[in-house]
């Protein structure tokens, strides 16, 4: 692990560049769906963006539309600065997508994928060709270059798709949940990729409901429910929303949590109950828990602690008294 | 396989004079049999493995992906293909001409098939949903319209019927060229004037229904 300090990523507007820009925008499906309803968001130009919410969020609803697969029902969203109803042909030329659960052809081998790709993306066959090469050597894929796809794990299929969408060279990439299924080993070889694609200059527009991939990637990201933007801003930004700095946990069936209130914000939690506070009171607390001999633990607060904090569906009680 | 055994059931119980309609009507069916299938692949590629949306956000226009999906289907029927224009030039005596217009019936048939193909895949919310269509579309286009047996067979009064299935313009074409059926070689022309408004009309419809970017 370096040694350096963990500085702290910024909005996300490197060179003040918004890439894509995203203006009220609703999507409604039949008579009363509304899957997005009424998110703002800017993507700067070079980052990697990060969408997280739960699943039926509108997450994918959101990519969908601006990657042009999906007409929006409202409001606006423009990528390079076309519209992505009106001006579809410049935006297309501009994005490329991995889908969520998406599956390269099993007959077919992770070089022919990525040349038939770059080929129908308006390539010489010959480019093609030279550019997969050179793809396959970039996320170590060398080795499966004529390996069909039948035969790769679930974590090298994923990685072929992406290959596919790197080699295209675009200027946004749309990752929808791209580590679902993965193990956790593949799930890193992914973040490298993702990494090694920002470095380049390009933007990256991620969506995930894993907090910990949404926190490790993103320069700036949006928590989404039920079709809103409930927080933005980068990982800190978020976590400042807390008014807290650790999170203690507390594996507890009793009903009554009123005896933690005083110690933060809390909330109960499947079979136990969250306090968000300072870290002082969650030491504080934790002895007072290891007293009555539940079991306690104290981390940092989280992406994770504001998600459940905005959107969970467990009770919440407040405070009754000051921080 | 199923041209190839109506072949052989015309030849055993029909006489070796209807085979003209066997090969004729096996070329048909044929490229039918190729084409239809793209409902099911095309549906795989976009409800299954989720590749027909890095295609769309790309700069791949619809017409050129089901146009490449479309001749990838079509050699999947190569060999018969080629077995029954073999058969056909063997039987009949085709002049270029002649030949020229069992192209165009085979083009015509190809583009018919594969818009309505892809069109129907559009609106499939499973692939399961279409296993059942595909043999059903094969007997409704390639068997039960005059393929395989000339259009005097059907009632006059209801003749006009036959010419809802795109497939009975390329069929006619194929049995005037080969001089049998009953029509004369002066209607191909009309046949292939039908038969491409025909195509034409599948494709503006595939086009406009498709559901290349969803609403």
């Amino acid at each position: 692990m370096s040694n350096e300090p963990q500085l702290e990523r910024s909005s996300g507007l490197v060179n003040d560049a918004v890439v894509l820009k995203i203006t009220n925008l609703q999507k409604t499906y039949g008579r009363s769906t509304r899957a997005l309803n009424g998110v703002d968001l800017d993507v700067g130009r070079g980052t990697v963006f990060g969408l997280l919410g739960p699943n039926g969020a509108g997450k994918t609803t959101l990519v969908r539309i601006v990657s042009t697969q999906l007409l929006p029902s409202g409001g606006s969203a423009t990528l390079a600065g076309y519209d992505v109803v009106r001006e579809a042909k410049a935006v297309r030329q501009r994005i490329a997508i991995v889908p969520q659960e998406g599956r390269p052809l099993l007959l077919q081998t992770p070089y022919e994928h990525i040349v038939t790709y770059l080929v129908s993306r308006g390539l010489d066959y010959r480019d093609a060709r030279v550019r997969a090469v050179k793809t396959l050597e970039s996320l170590n894929l060398t080795a499966y270059r004529n390996v069909i796809c039948g035969n790769l794990s679930g974590g090298l299929r994923q990685r072929v798709l992406i290959a596919m969408a790197m080699s295209s060279d675009a200027e946004v990439l749309v990752l929808d949940e791209p580590t679902i299924g993965l193990d956790p080993v593949a799930r890193v070889e992914v973040w490298n990729l993702i990494r090694s694609y920002v470095a380049a200059g390009r933007t990256i527009l991620l969506t995930t409901h894993y907090m910990d991939e949404a926190e490790e990637l993103s320069d700036s990201l949006a928590i989404i429910n039920k079709g809103r933007v409930i927080a933005k801003g980068s990982p800190g930004e978020i976590r400042k929303r807390l008014n807290a700095t650790h999170t203690v946990i507390i594996k507890t069936s009793q009903s009554d949590i009123s005896e933690f209130e005083p110690f933060g914000r809390t909330l109960r939690a499947g079979t136990g109950v969250r306090v968000l506070t300072s870290q002082e009171k969650a030491t504080e607390l934790a002895s007072r828990c290891l007293g009555k001999n539940l079991e306690v633990s104290i981390r940092p607060s989280s992406l994770e602690d504001v998600f459940i904090s905005e959107v969970g569906e467990w009770t919440e009680t407040e405070p009754t008294a000051t921080r | 396989m199923s041209p190839l055994t109506i072949l052989f059931f015309i030849y055993i119980f029909a006489g070796p004079g209807k085979i003209v309609f066997a090969i004729g009507g096996g070329l048909i069916a044929v490229i039918v049999g190729s084409c239809i299938v793209l409902e099911t692949e095309a549906a795989f590629m976009r409800l299954v493995s989720k590749l027909q949306d890095m295609f769309v956000s790309s700069p791949i226009s619809p017409a050129t992906y089901v146009i490449g999906m479309s001749i990838g289907q079509l050699c999947n029927g190569l060999a018969g293909i080629v077995l029954f224009s073999v058969l056909l030039a063997v039987y009949v005596h085709l002049t270029i001409l002649g030949s020229l217009a069992v192209a165009s019936a085979a083009i015509i048939t190809w583009a018919s098939i594969s818009a309505l193909g892809f069109m129907i895949s559009t609106f499939a919310r499973d692939v399961r949903d279409l296993w059942v269509y595909s043999p059903l579309l094969n007997v409704v286009l390639a068997f039960l319209p005059p393929v395989f047996y000339p259009i005097s067979y059907i009632p006059a009064a209801v003749r006009f019927v036959a010419y809802l299935a795109p497939t009975t313009y390329p069929a006619q074409i194929i049995q005037q060229v080969a001089g049998v059926g009953g029509s004369t070689q002066d209607m191909i022309p009309l046949d292939l004037g039908g038969g491409v408004l025909y195509a034409l009309i599948l494709i503006a419809l595939a086009a406009k229904l498709a559901r290349w970017r969803q609403s």
